[in-house]
């Protein structure tokens, strides 16, 4: 798989524009049976969408609410495509690994934990001073 | 390594990682998580509470990371 799927790979993509294209996406999905391969290209591809708006952030609660979906589903997709690649690996034909396929779902973990989950600013506090040291 | 530096390289292979081509992903995974591990040695802390705990910094450090890339290529596109 080429860099060119990650083109201006830093500039945030508004949330409603990442729902448009995860839409499209379910509704190839559904339309046809996608091969492994197929899914793995949309997967990645609906990943790295999903990284470029996650850094803009998630002003409203409708964002968030698409965010909070959006990582849910990718979860979920990146789960079944993993035990697919287990019994009948094809990463190598879009020049992938399954480490990749991998490193890219425990990312989306990160994810969920970092925006749905509660560490508080005193343990953030308290995590960084102890590996750290004091400011 | 001081402090700020050894953030910094966690968070800049952090943002590789996220960023990357798909092909790539678990070569920079392995370098953040690396890094990450020497950092936590001898502490109580765990891999995924010190990414929580850096992950402030890692939204400030994307956000200064685009607003350079940015500028670069504002720099590029009027460039006489």
């Amino acid at each position: 798989m080429s860099e060119s799927v990650v083109s201006d790979r830093s500039r945030p993509v508004p949330w409603q524009c990442a729902r448009i294209v995860a839409e499209e996406n379910a509704r190839d999905l559904a339309s046809s049976n996608p091969s492994p391969v197929q899914l793995l290209v949309l997967w990645f591809k609906a990943v790295q969408l999903y990284h470029q708006a996650e850094a803009g952030g998630a002003a409203t609660e409708e964002d968030r609410q698409m965010q909070k979906y959006m990582l849910s589903v990718l979860i979920s997709t990146g789960e079944g495509l993993v035990i697919q690649l287990r019994q009948h690996d094809v990463t190598s034909k879009v020049d992938v690994t399954l480490a990749d396929v991998e490193a890219t779902l425990e990312e989306l973990y990160i994810s969920q934990r970092v925006w749905f989950g509660g560490m508080t600013e005193a343990r953030r506090a308290q995590v960084l001073e102890e590996v750290f040291g004091a400011p | 390594m001081p402090r700020e530096e050894q953030i910094e390289a966690i968070l800049a292979a952090w943002f590789e990682l996220r960023h990357c081509a798909p092909s790539e992903k678990a070569k920079w995974r392995g370098q953040r998580d690396t890094l990450v591990d020497r950092a936590i040695h001898g502490t109580r802390s765990s891999p995924q509470e010190l990414l929580e705990a850096l992950w402030p910094r890692f939204r400030d450090y994307q956000l200064a990371r685009r607003k350079e890339h940015q500028e670069k290529m504002a720099q590029i596109l009027h460039k006489p």
